[in-house]
């Protein structure tokens, strides 16, 4: 292979991936919307396209699965097949393997392929022949793919309780299964149930039958009146002017800014005292403004639409749900929020897993949640918004909830090193996270790869995010991570707390003032408080918390008070230097542990100064003890 | 001229107190003068504090302190090594760096008794070197050996 075939064939695969990302978006519009002509048609020049230039390039294999894809495609588009949902998982199947052959042939451009199941499928299809789900196809395939072997568990269990419709099947054909011995498999997944501590009645114990004839199925489903979901129209071809570009260009300019930003910053403080000549200080000035864009722009090119990761959610969700025979109803709020792309690469896995939970631990069969007088449909809400210097994004589902009573003595049972006894309830929910608590052994289909709960805590908190989990028993829970905006560029107050220097985010800080000796009081039982004008706040000494010395509060003193969503509480600092910008710096993982210190920055006179979240170590303090719980459930 | 065998590693040699010392040189990013040292709140007396070094904030540690070794005094070979430890960036303060050591494998014995201040656990091996016993320690072992911080 010459360079040159081989830079085709890199580009090629390159290309190739936005183009597939396309095709699963629209298949999943497609499961809403099958009547959607316009979907169908863009699907199918993707294909055609796709299969042209792999063609071209000289990947004949994926030439030719697509090309049968094509085939299907075109029958589906000449009306000549009716979509359904086992030709979508087909054709996401397709999807799947393209992408999985695209990466193996990024590693290695000799990487060769065995397609004949896949390709069997799709010929079955067109050829109108009932398609056999229990095919045996290699458990290669990326994470969200159908699980078969759970579907033959679920068509078992048609027999014994009212079919549940599946998301938003407009139609069912007859389905042809054969039996499969996957009693294993189900106690596996019934197993991890209860280690999670959700209570589930012994209903749900099953013994498999004999294949019972589904073609009950179809008299005893009634047909669904077509929902008028807000599924997507066909997505417009957006004229989208766009360049691809090197990660670690951005990642140069990234910190090539930071660089100018605290140059400039030097600069702006030695003006009128320093520097006084005019065109000096007036071009500083212009500087300064024209410097405020640039960081703005150079951090959002790293930044992309939480949407892409919410696709993939949304498809974890149709497939575990179909696997699982739930329907599950997911809503989706600020999908175009927005979040570093480090980041987000980070975070895709533990959603997915959180997500797979809720559908799998969370939410009850549809029968079962009738009967609790809830939605036949289980409830998925993923919602992104900012919040202060954080991004939240939160998974909430209405479904059976976490039991903390269950939870606090599966601890006991396994010995963990816990402290059950003086245990809050929520503090009880949150053991879910603990090592202790992940069955590694286990390794059940749907919920992962043994992946515990454990294992989406510690990745989170390695891109410097936190996760918690809030519940009540029958009514859901509520999975909530929080994490930092990176590439901060913040505004602060550089304070004084003598002889140290603090750095204060302006985020959350309501106001500022100037202690006098009469505001300043000390409760017995309490503590430090300041008065003012009508509140009395809890007040803090900067100096004793992270100085050196002990708590004071002298008049001439500077009280800066935090908001704190409406617990406010004062902190005392000897002085505010100044207000100015900071490029946060991180700080090795051996000091971030220490509560508050959220990284550190360097100051214009080129000493590196903490940052601290007092939001982190006094707020949340303050709302724990005034035992605010958050209620999880589903806004309406 | 010797010619580089495959089984020779390079270290980087350093005093503590009287004590020779010797570290992986892979693992020695570079060695510099301490720069002004801002304090860590609230921690263990060995973290001397952060540096800026040409803009990225690294953590510093007194070796010394660390090992309870009584520093030399007066001395301005005092020299601080930023070493690589599992991808972070870490300084730590000796008293001198003296060279780079080019050992081959089999020379390095294990020395089941030293009479040393470093803990035997956290020796890899002794390398001797005419009349002088290097002791080849584990700086990762060293730095996880407290709890850095509590909360």
């Amino acid at each position: 292979m010459d360079d040159f075939e081989v830079e085709l064939k890199k580009d090629f695969l390159e290309e190739s991936l936005s183009m597939i990302d396309n095709c699963e978006t629209s298949f999943l519009a497609l499961d809403k919307n099958p009547g959607d002509s316009g979907l169908i048609d863009q699907i199918f020049r993707l294909a055609h396209s796709l299969k042209g230039t792999s063609r071209a390039v000289g990947f004949a294999q994926i030439a030719e699965l697509t090309h049968i894809a094509e085939n299907l495609l075109l029958k589906i588009k000449n009306k000549e097949i009716e979509l359904n949902p086992h030709i979508v998982s087909t054709l996401l199947e397709f999807n799947d393997r393209v992408k999985l052959m695209v990466e193996t042939l990024r590693a290695d451009l000799g990487a060769e392929f065995q397609n004949h199941d896949l390709i069997g499928k799709i010929e079955d299809h067109i050829n109108g022949k009932a398609v056999s789900s229990a095919s045996t196809h290699p458990n290669t395939i990326a994470e969200n793919a159908p699980i078969e072997s759970f579907e033959e568990a679920n068509f078992a269990n048609f027999e014994q309780s009212p079919p549940e419709p599946i998301m938003e099947a407009e139609q069912v054909n007859s389905i042809e299964t054969s039996p499969v011995d996957q009693t294993e498999m189900s106690e596996a997944a019934l197993e991890s149930m209860r280690e999670l501590g959700f209570s589930f009645d012994t209903n749900e114990k099953k013994e498999v039958p004999k294949m019972a004839p589904v073609l009950e199925l179809k008299k005893e489903v009634a047909s669904p009146a077509p929902k008028t979901e807000k599924a997507p129209s066909s997505p417009a071809q957006p004229a989208d002017e766009s360049i691809r570009v090197a990660l670690s260009k951005i990642e140069k300019l990234n910190n090539l800014v930071g660089e100018f930003v605290i140059l400039q910053t030097v600069l702006e403080q030695r003006r009128f005292i320093h520097i006084q000549d005019e065109l000096s200080v007036k071009s500083i000035t212009q500087l300064s403004k024209i410097s405020k864009e640039i960081q703005d722009i150079s951090m959002s090119l790293r930044m992309i639409p939480l949407k892409q990761t919410f696709q993939k959610l949304s498809r974890t969700i149709r497939d575990t749900a179909l696997a699982l025979g739930k329907d599950v109803e997911l809503t989706i709020d600020g999908e175009n929020t927005e979040i570093d792309k480090t980041v987000l690469e980070k975070l895709a896995d533990p959603l997915v897993h959180i997500v797979r939970n809720a559908v799998d631990h969370g939410l009850e069969i549809g029968a079962d949640r009738t009967q609790k007088g809830k939605s036949p449909k289980g409830n998925i809400k993923i919602a992104a918004y900012h919040e202060g210097s954080n991004m939240v994004i939160k998974v909430t589902d209405d479904g059976k909830g976490i039991d903390p009573n269950v939870l606090k003595k599966k601890a006991k049972e396994k010995g963990l090193n816990v402290n059950v006894a003086t245990m809050t309830d929520a503090q009880a929910i949150n053991l879910i996270f603990h090592a202790g608590f992940s069955t590694k052994e286990q390794v059940t289909e749907v919920s992962g790869r043994g992946v515990g709960m454990d294992v989406v805590k510690t990745n989170i908190e390695i891109i410097g995010g936190k996760v918690d989990v809030s519940s009540t028993v029958g009514s859901g829970s509520e999975f909530k991570i929080v994490l930092p905006l990176t590439l901060a560029i913040i505004d602060a107050f550089v304070v004084e707390a003598k002889p140290e220097r603090f750095v204060l985010p302006v985020t959350h800080v309501r106001e500022s003032l100037i202690l006098r000796s009469q505001d300043v009081k000390y409760l017995t039982g309490v503590g430090n408080v300041l008065n003012l004008r009508d509140e009395v706040l809890p007040l803090y000494s900067l100096s004793q918390m992270f100085g050196s010395q002990k708590a004071k509060f002298d008049p001439g003193q500077t009280v800066i008070i935090y908001h704190n969503y409406g617990d406010p509480f004062a902190v005392a600092v000897d002085s505010i230097i100044q207000q100015q910008q900071v490029v946060i710096k991180k700080i090795g993982q051996e000091i971030k542990q220490k509560e508050g210190l959220m990284g550190a920055c360097i100051l214009g006179d080129g000493r590196p100064t903490f940052i601290l979240d007092l939001i982190e170590v006094i707020g949340n303090k303050i709302k724990q003890s005034k035992n605010r719980t958050i209620q999880p459930g589903l806004a309406a | 001229m010797k010619t580089d065998n495959l089984n020779d590693q390079r270290y980087l040699q350093f005093a503590l107190g009287e004590e020779q010392f010797a570290i992986p040189l892979l693992s020695v990013k570079e060695v510099i003068s301490l720069p002004e040292v801002t304090p860590i709140p609230k921690s263990p007396n060995f973290f001397k504090g952060i540096i800026n070094l040409r803009g990225t904030v690294i953590s510093v540690v007194d070796l010394r302190t660390k090992l309870t070794i009584k520093p030399k005094e007066n001395n301005k070979e005092e020299a601080t090594i930023i070493l690589d430890i599992n991808n972070s960036n870490l300084g730590v303060v000796v008293d001198s760096i003296d060279k780079v050591l080019n050992i081959a494998i089999e020379s390095i014995s294990k020395l089941p008794e030293v009479n040393s201040k470093v803990g035997n656990q956290f020796i890899n091996g002794v390398f001797q070197k005419e009349d002088e016993l290097i002791l080849l320690i584990d700086l990762q072992k060293i730095l996880n050996d407290t709890p850095i911080m509590k909360s």
